[in-house]
């Protein structure tokens, strides 16, 4: 059975190893460009941020940006695609093609037939993305670091053992899907679509929870400012800068009794004939503080471990269900 | 070596069309004494029919002492009919006899052939 | 009679509100070659998968050689399947197949199934899915065959064959059973394939089990009665009536009898297997009637 299940994901198989191969070579060429630029930021001994803006620009602007993109894309792409060429047709397109009748007569049983496809096929999710999110993250490596942004939502989701847990996730949730659909092609919309919305609601609504957060309400610092705004009637929006190195959930300028603060601005020292530094001034004598959720970047790794075990427990899961599918289903 | 053939539409047992067979071909000669008939893998080789029929067949000659069966060789043809040949020449003469009357009498050539198959079956069915 | 290889006791299936089997009760002995015969939709193919393990039954008990249909390696390796459309792997070649089979089944007869198939002048290196109908429906039964079964079980394994495959499809399995003296059921809704190739039958009709018996002894059982108009009631006691048919002047009965018909106001004759499976598949049949079994 392992011979088979092997032949049957021979080529699947190849062309991935292909494509990977071929996403290698562009990573270790392009490697050298990166490290070369770095070269500023490397020597630099104090006041690195201009040499770090430097660095970061060079890059953008270079080839190394293009693939930076690519490299994003490929790892949020990686796991649905695996989900839906490899999960979804696993089992249906067996039931589709009736040849599950034939399987299911050779002295092997049906639990065994799951295992092995589920065993190989998963153990090469697993190692596909696995290569392919340590390829991308040594790559990134300087560039994260001196972005200072891999916690964020759109980086996090592409580095270190996360995608590993949607990959595995969206395989089994695929086999659930081809074995309770039993067409191959509705299986794999279905999958795409769960996927997207399980994967989508992570980092909207759970991920922020899986550690305690900081929360910090330190006084308004004037001048580390995003922007201070007042329309016509007067309300104001205040904003502080996000946390350096972090991943800011929430931010806001609140009142000292604890309400956001939203003005109303004092004509003479905010209104159009006030003089400019005069607003700013008026509004760091108002008490004000910053109201400041966030994960600094030494939650990383515990953020991810933790995610990609909710992915693997949910594969899990859903593998079981696909047993107990077998077992209970009927033709 | 005979070859056997099955008509699906004749209404007579599959079994019972071998051994007519066989001795149709013993009759014209094309059997002799000491021929060995086709291996029941053989027969079904080539017809589509189920071996316990052929087995069956093969023992009902055996029975009646038309073949034998050696094994671990195969069946051969112990003896001829050709001993019953005595009967068949005044068989035949009644037979062209009643023949000329019937057609003297105004019978057309289906009509003699449907005479002649209901009263064989009917005298088959009453002596068995 | 010595171990059947079937013992079916009120098995029963349903999908749902539909009744695809109900209630059948019947035993198959063993060596014979058996025919499933009835209409699309008669429940053939079902009770079939029962007897593989495909499906489960909703109620009622199913054994098979012995053992509960699909139950563990063991019971696998005994029993041989040919589903309906003989399934193959359109992407994998002949000798992939075989290879499969090896893998997947202990008692495997390599060399067997490699004669098997340069016999049937088939290409090992060609992909199934080029192989003609006939090609794979020979294909398959290699794949039941090599694994040395006890029993083989077939669903209408030449349906879609044209005659010449047809005829070669019954030739090829009738030689395997010739030497290998294996157990074998095939079900169709062609009768006259039947009549050559099976000594059982088991006729099937909207999900019922009808009668079932050795064909010798269904056919030396019944007669077609044809006689002047009467009553079924005014038939010869013994005689049961399975199809009855009526003019103004003339009855035609089908019936079946233990003893001889002593009744000389009415044509007595012998049926075709064809004859007598339409009679059993005709409407006029009371709906309740139990399965009929010949005594043994």
């Amino acid at each position: 059975m392992i011979w088979f299940t092997w032949r049957q994901f021979r080529t699947p198989a190849a062309i991935t190893a292909g494509a990977l191969a071929v996403f290698a070579i562009v990573l270790l060429v392009s490697g050298n460009a990166i490290t070369d630029a770095y070269a500023g930021v490397a020597t630099c001994r104090s006041d690195c941020g201009n040499a770090i803006d430097a660095f970061l620009t060079q890059v953008r602007n270079s080839a190394g940006g293009t693939i930076y993109n690519i490299g994003l894309a490929i790892m949020y792409a990686a796991p649905p695609l695996i989900g839906v060429f490899w999960g979804a047709p696993l089992i249906a397109r067996e039931l589709e093609a009736g040849t599950h009748r034939l399987a299911w007569n050779q002295s092997i049983t049906r639990s065994r037939w799951l295992a092995t496809k589920l065993a190989i096929v998963g153990g090469a999710t697993a190692l596909a993305t696995g290569l392919l999110s340590w390829a991308v993250t040594t790559w990134a490596h300087r560039i994260d670091s001196a972005a200072a942004d891999r916690i964020t939502p759109l980086v996090f989701g592409a580095r270190g053992v996360v995608p590993i847990g949607y990959a595995l996730f969206a395989f089994t949730l695929g086999v659930t899907c081809g074995m309770v659909i039993r067409r191959t092609v509705p299986a794999m919309a279905a999958t795409l679509g769960v996927y997207a919305v399980a994967v989508a609601s992570m980092p909207l609504w759970l991920r922020a929870h899986l550690v305690p957060a900081r929360h910090e309400t330190p006084a308004l610092d004037m001048g580390n400012l995003d922007a201070l705004l007042i329309d016509q009637r007067g309300e104001m929006l205040v904003k502080p800068n996000d946390v350096a190195n972090a991943w800011t959930v929430s931010n806001q300028t609140v009142t000292s009794a604890g309400q956001p603060f939203t003005g109303p601005a004092d004509p003479t020292h905010c209104g159009p004939t006030a003089p400019m530094r005069g607003c700013d001034a008026w509004v760091g004598s108002l008490g004000l503080r910053q109201d400041v959720v966030y994960h600094p970047d030494s939650h990383y790794w515990p953020l991810q471990w933790i995610e990609a075990g909710i992915f693997v427990a949910l594969a899990a899961l859903l593998a079981a269900v696909s047993f107990w599918w077998l077992r209970r289903r009927l033709t | 070596m005979i070859e056997f053939h099955l008509d699906g539409r004749s209404g007579v047992a599959p079994y019972m069309q071998l051994i007519q067979q066989v001795r149709q071909a013993l009759r014209l000669g094309l059997l002799r004494e000491g021929d060995k008939l086709p291996t029941i893998k053989d027969v079904v080789a080539k017809v589509a029919i189920n071996p316990n029929t052929v087995l069956k067949a093969y023992r009902e000659l055996e029975y009646e002492g038309l073949v034998s069966a050696r094994p671990g060789v195969g069946t051969f043809i112990a003896r001829t009919l050709n001993d019953e040949t005595g009967a068949h020449e005044p068989l035949r003469e009644e037979l062209r006899a009643w023949l000329r009357r019937a057609q003297a009498a105004g019978l057309d050539a289906d009509s003699i052939e449907a005479l002649f198959v209901t009263t064989f079956r009917t005298q088959l069915q009453e002596s068995t | 009679m010595t171990d059947p290889v079937l013992r079916a006791t009120g098995l029963t299936k349903h999908y749902g509100r539909r009744a695809a089997l109900t209630d059948c009760t019947l035993t198959v002995p063993p060596g014979r070659v058996v025919g499933l015969v009835g209409p699309n939709g008669a429940g053939k193919t079902t009770l079939l998968q029962l007897a593989v393990g495909m499906l489960t039954p909703t109620a009622g008990s199913i054994t098979v050689l012995g053992g509960r249909p699909g139950a563990g390696p063991a019971q696998l390796a005994k029993v041989g399947f040919v589903a309906q459309d003989a399934p193959t792997y359109a992407g994998l070649t002949v000798a992939e197949h075989l290879r499969f089979g090896r893998r997947t089944n202990p008692g495997w007869d390599q060399p067997f199934a490699e004669d098997r198939i340069a016999q049937l002048g088939l290409d090992p290196a060609q992909k199934a899915g080029r192989l003609s109908g006939g090609q794979r429906a020979q294909l398959a039964l290699t794949l039941a065959v090599a694994k040395r079964p006890e029993l083989l079980v077939l669903d209408e394994p030449v349906a879609s064959l044209d005659p010449i495959a047809r005829r070669e499809f019954l030739r090829a399995l009738m030689a395997y059973t010739a030497e290998h003296r294996t157990s074998v059921i095939l079900s169709s809704h062609l009768v006259s394939d039947l009549e050559r190739v099976c000594d059982h039958l088991i006729v099937l009709t909207a999900s019922r089990v009808r009668v079932t018996g050795e064909v010798d002894e269904l056919m030396g059982s019944h007669y077609r009665l044809t006689g002047a108009r009467r009553d079924p009631a005014d038939l010869p006691a013994g005689a049961e009536v399975i199809e009855h048919s009526h003019t103004e002047r003339q009855s035609t009965f089908v019936v079946r009898s233990l003893v001889p018909i002593a009744d000389a106001s009415l044509t007595v004759e012998q049926l075709t297997l064809e004859d007598l499976v339409l009679a059993y598949l005709s409407p006029s049949l009371p709906p309740h009637r139990t399965e009929l079994e010949t005594a043994r």
